[in-house]
């Protein structure tokens, strides 16, 4: 490297050359750095956690108490255990109460791993424990003291008993993957919970056998349980247990993780589209303003290879510093995607990998070799004698073969960032179908306009002609910015509107409460206290959880059932002779009376995934007691009633023997609320229910709508920052495609100026010609984003489809704004500099 | 023969064009000696341009040799005139050629930086101090005037010290006034380093100040003057 070809660099840097160029790439690196930066962050937070994840070497998970035998086995192979149950429940202090994610552990728990406990109200002060709770004790999130009102030393109520809060748990090892959203947690020990009364036949609950020991062991006890599973397959299809292992919980999550990060990074590779585009444009020109310099340089004698290592050498400093900065704005940027990400996860955030430094390195020196180096490739051979003669033609790599290069380098780019072939085939053959289609309809735009521009004054007719006699300009300009802002728009579209679109779409008797896991005995209380509310609910229906077996004798194969998304796990089974109102029989019959066999009906699209028709003979298994049923009737099911709902009801009777818990859901009002209020206007009549009955559960709709509408907020979010930049970078198409007919348009408004045309018809030409385009931009992407919407909110979420009359406002003026604005601004050179000194600068 | 800096022999130029092939030059044959000045003129079209582009070893001519010093250039490839012409040669254009993102100063030590010299920021100092403009050094080219950066383009010239100088209508771009100032400059120059000037002209005022004037119509060597017998004459 020679100091001359650094000097030459920062004399093309001062000179303005290479701003665009290093400012598109530093805007592609940055997207990329972002996204890569916060995908690895979050995914190695969360693997590290599996890593503790089960708090044990082994476990063994299931819906109901895990059979003796298990322990027994653990047992005599020497293995430790401890045992886990998880449920959610009202929990209160003094009148505030919260639906809690309780966990009851035994005294050993954890086997692996170590809670981290603090008796400081701040968090300090940190200590680790390998023991649960004792009897009598609660330990909390720091959080469910701000939701209660409360301190340490309070008494809190679970189920019927009353705990001390005694330490506010930092961290436990098996907290699960991080994606919260449930309740403020609460450990208690295992041997409080029957006293708690909050467990009963039905409930909803996740019981954990914990196993640690020397590695035969672990592995005899896996050989085993693999063993006794191959056995019972001939017997049950669906097991009621699940062995958990690190290396399976890691699996399956890894497999997530790369669909998470490929989907965040194309993203982002439109942005390095853009980018590559503008910066494919932006080294035409620097390669037009190299090509005197170069054709000096070998009059003088400097041979081609030394036009070649300086082109290099200044081509790998600019890769090299773009690619730092890149790297250090994608760094500042992660942090904004961590920040909205905050209340989503619940993962300690551990430093990155290697990985996306060199996801960014290599994005930054492919986006060169592939959109930069091409538009300079021809330089070393100039002839010398263009010193002499400039009208002697230079060899340009063709356009074609530079735009295949380009296509090349961002495939490469796709394929490496979504690590299948056929992904990046078709992310690519999309963006380049929804480019084409941008392309055809703005053309069709821009040939209207050039008809309106006709009739009009002359800067108008100026403007618009300028517009369409560029019009291959103007349409990689229109396609860069329509799209991006369509993106933009379609997100943005999701977040505002969608969730107060169902909202505003849902029935006005919808139900406001649910009403869960209330028993037998405790239905004639609550019914009361609702009556003196005069409070409406649906129908009372009985619960409980079961899984189907067998169908007329055979056994339901684990493919069939993992067809059926609804049937694949445990399912909620009741039993009512009335039809419920949001149902209709679409085959069979429903029951006028009493059927002679055990009879029920199923919801029509499970039955269709299923393969079962009427007639069929259907075994269950409820709590590892079965018994079978015929199917005679099939119901479609409106899902949208928020009424409770079935896939499966019996002829009353059926489930008697299953001590069924009840659930309801209660209309108590308007359902909208003011955000963020959920908590102090709770319903009255919750207080008495709950203080009553406290085994029973609360959910307000308002809460899981707002948890919802928080999810889709954040997630929205992060995706219209990195969208945000990916605007930038159309804004960078658009500053490089003026870039491209710059000296065109200097020397044509010097010859409109010296024949007397007035500033500001070039001025008012220009806003023209820039509005128009902006125009047309926001329509096509109001247009898109239109459309994709009505598609999003007919076949996504059952809604009738509306118009979004402030989606069209805004698409259209961002456009016109963005566009009049950075087109003027790039522009201003074309209408300040003074006619002659255009001409002499082009001379 | 040591003192020849350039011999041209039975030189042609032929270019192809769709249909037809056009001959530019024809059977030019002339020597020129070491320090001094030559003359090209003749009217537009006639390939003057596209003899100097031959002399200096920038272009190939169809046939014929020309040697520049002892270099047989017309039996070099590029990579090898270019190395001749970084030896011997510099250059001074009619649109100056001066690089927009470049001071004055830098442009004058551009050509030494790129030929490793390692004074080549105080020669073109002092370079640009004997072309007069030793007060606009950081001015870039868009802020000077034709005359000044022609006088840059003057001083980048002589201060490679090249063996021999071409120049391509030096003063084509500037007015009358102007023109002679830079004319004056540009033998004073060459007078001073005692460089062999050759340069293409329209105007019969410079030519005449050469030591040889050739004529080139219709890609002919149509005429030689040796202006020196015609300037002692003059004197006597």
């Amino acid at each position: 490297m020679r100091l001359i070809d650094l000097k030459l660099l920062y004399r093309d840097w001062r000179g303005g050359q290479l701003n665009l160029v290093i400012s598109a790439l530093v805007l592609a690196v940055t997207v990329v750095t972002a996204v890569s930066l916060f995908a690895d962050r979050v995914e190695r937070g969360i693997l590290q956690q599996i890593s503790q994840f089960l708090a044990a070497d082994l476990a063994v998970r299931g819906g109901i108490e895990i059979d003796d035998q298990y322990r027994v086995k653990a047992t005599e192979l020497g293995l430790e255990t401890a045992d886990t149950a998880s449920f959610r429940s009202m929990v209160f202090v003094g009148d505030k109460n919260h639906l809690a994610a309780v966990k009851a552990v035994s005294m050993d728990y954890p086997l692996r791993g170590q809670m981290e406990l603090t008796s400081d109200p701040l968090g300090h002060n940190v200590s680790v424990s390998g023991i649960g709770p004792s009897q009598g004790e609660a330990w909390v999130e720091p959080r469910l003291l701000t939701l209660l009102d409360a301190k340490l030393g309070d008494r809190v109520e679970v189920g019927y008993l009353t705990l001390e809060i005694t330490r506010l748990i930092i961290n436990e090892p098996d907290r699960g993957t991080g994606f919260g959203g449930a309740g403020a947690r609460i450990m208690i020990s295992l041997k409080d919970l029957p006293a708690s009364k909050l467990i009963r036949p039905g409930s909803r609950a996740t019981y954990r056998l914990l196993m640690s020991g020397n590695e035969s062991s672990i592995s005899n006890f896996k050989q085993w349980y693999e063993d006794k599973e191959r056995k019972e397959a001939d017997e049950l299809t669906v097991p009621h247990y699940r062995l958990l292992t690190p290396e399976g919980a890691e699996e399956q999550l890894g497999e997530t993780f790369t669909r998470g990060r490929a989907f965040l990074l194309l993203s982002g590779t439109i942005g390095v589209l853009l980018a590559g585009l503008a910066m494919a444009l932006a080294s035409h020109r620097y390669a037009n303003r190299l090509t005197d310099q170069v054709a000096l340089m070998k009059a003088w004698g400097q041979p081609s290879s030394a036009v070649r290592r300086s082109q290099f050498v200044r081509l790998l400093m600019i890769a090299l510093v773009a690619t730092c900065l890149g790297i250090l704005f994608g760094w500042l940027a992660h942090y904004f995607l961590l920040e909205l990400a905050k209340g989503l996860l619940n993962v300690e955030l551990p430093l990155p990998s290697w990985r996306p430094w060199i996801v960014a390195s290599v994005t930054g020196v492919i986006c060169v070799l592939g959109f930069a180096l091409p538009a300079l490739w021809h330089l070393p051979a100039i002839a010398p004698l263009k010193v002499l003669r400039r009208d002697l033609p230079t060899s340009l790599v063709s356009q074609g073969k530079r735009l295949w290069i380009g296509i090349a380098a961002l495939f490469a780019l796709t394929a490496w960032y979504s690590t299948s072939l056929v992904t990046a085939s078709l992310f690519l053959g999309a963006l380049f179908v929804l480019f084409a289609v941008c392309a055809l309809v703005a053309l069709q735009f821009l040939r209207l306009v050039k008809g309106f521009g006709a009739w009009q004054g002359s800067y108008v007719r100026l403007g618009l002609a300028n517009l369409w006699r560029r019009r291959a300009q103007t349409l990689v300009q229109l396609v860069g910015f329509a799209t991006t802002l369509m993106l933009l728009l379609i997100v943005t579209g999701m977040r505002t509107n969608l969730i107060s679109e169902w909202e505003a779409q849902l029935p006005a008797d919808t139900p406001s409460h649910f009403l869960f896991n209330v028993a037998d005995a405790e239905v004639e209380g609550v019914r009361e206290i609702l009556a003196k509310d005069s409070l409406e609910t649906t129908e009372w229906y009985p619960m409980v959880r079961g899984r189907l077996t067998h169908i007329n004798g055979d056994l339901i194969s684990k493919e069939r059932l993992a067809r059926s998304g609804g049937l694949s796990r445990e399912v909620n089974l009741t039993q009512t002779t009335t039809l419920p109102p949001s149902n209709k029989i679409v085959a069979g019959s429903w029951w006028e009376s009493a059927p002679e066999k055990p009879a029920f009906s199923m919801e029509e699209e499970v039955a269709t995934e299923l393969g079962v028709t009427l007639g069929d003979e259907i075994t269950y298994s409820v709590g590892g007691l079965t018994f079978s049923a015929t199917l005679t009737s099939l119901r479609s099911v409106n899902w949208q009633s928020m009424n409770p709902n079935f896939y499966v009801i019996f002829y009353p009777g059926a489930l008697d023997k299953y001590a069924p818990n009840w659930v309801t859901a209660v209309k108590a009002g308007d359902l909208v609320r003011k955000e963020g209020d959920a908590l102090t206007q709770q319903a009255p009549f919750i207080k008495e229910m709950v203080q009553r009955y406290p085994t029973a559960i609360v959910l307000e709709l308002t809460d899981v709508v707002s948890r919802i509408r928080d999810v889709i907020t954040r997630v929205t979010q992060g995706l219209e920052l990195i969208l945000l930049l990916v605007l930038a970078c159309g804004a960078m198409v658009l500053f490089a495609s003026i870039g491209v007919s710059f000296d065109e348009r200097l020397r044509e408004n010097a010859i409109l100026r010296t024949l007397g045309s007035s500033k500001k018809v070039i001025l008012g030409a220009l806003t023209v010609e820039y509005a128009a385009l902006g125009f047309v931009s926001g329509l096509i992407a109001s247009m898109g984003a239109e459309t994709v919407l009505y598609f999003v909110q007919t076949k996504v979420f059952d809604l009738s489809a509306q118009w979004h009359p402030s989606l069209w406002a805004i698409g259209i003026f961002a456009g016109v704004a963005l566009i009049v604005l950075l087109g003027l601004l790039r522009s201003r050179e074309i209408i300040t500099v003074a006619p002659l000194e255009s001409l002499r600068r082009l001379a | 023969m040591p003192n020849k800096i350039l011999r041209v022999r039975s030189v042609n130029k032929t270019v192809q064009t769709a249909d037809q092939s056009l001959t530019i030059l024809n059977d030019i044959s002339f020597d020129l000696e070491a320090s001094q000045s030559l003359a090209i003129v003749g009217p537009s079209g006639a390939g003057k341009s596209t003899l100097l582009g031959l002399l200096a070893g920038l272009d190939e001519p169809t046939s014929g040799d020309i040697w520049m010093g002892e270099h047989h250039i017309t039996e070099m490839d590029e990579e090898g005139r270019a190395r001749v012409r970084a030896q011997l040669v510099g250059f001074v254009f009619q649109t100056f050629q001066l690089l927009g993102s470049l001071t004055a100063l830098e442009n004058v030590a551009l050509p030494m930086e790129l030929a490793g010299q390692t004074n080549a920021q105080s020669r073109a100092k002092e370079f640009l101090d004997k072309v007069g403009l030793s007060e606009r050094l950081s001015h870039y080219p868009k802020q000077l005037s034709g005359g000044e950066q022609q006088r840059v383009a003057v001083a980048r010239a002589f201060a490679c010290a090249p063996k021999l100088l071409f120049a391509d209508e030096p003063t084509g771009n500037l007015d009358q006034g102007t023109g002679a100032k830079v004319s004056d400059l540009l033998f004073e120059l060459n007078e001073q380093s005692q460089t062999t000037l050759v340069l293409v002209t329209h105007e019969q005022r410079l030519a005449n100040r050469c030591q040889t004037i050739i004529t080139i119509d219709g890609g002919e060597l149509t005429q030689t003057v040796d202006n020196r017998k015609e300037q002692s004459r003059a004197i006597a």
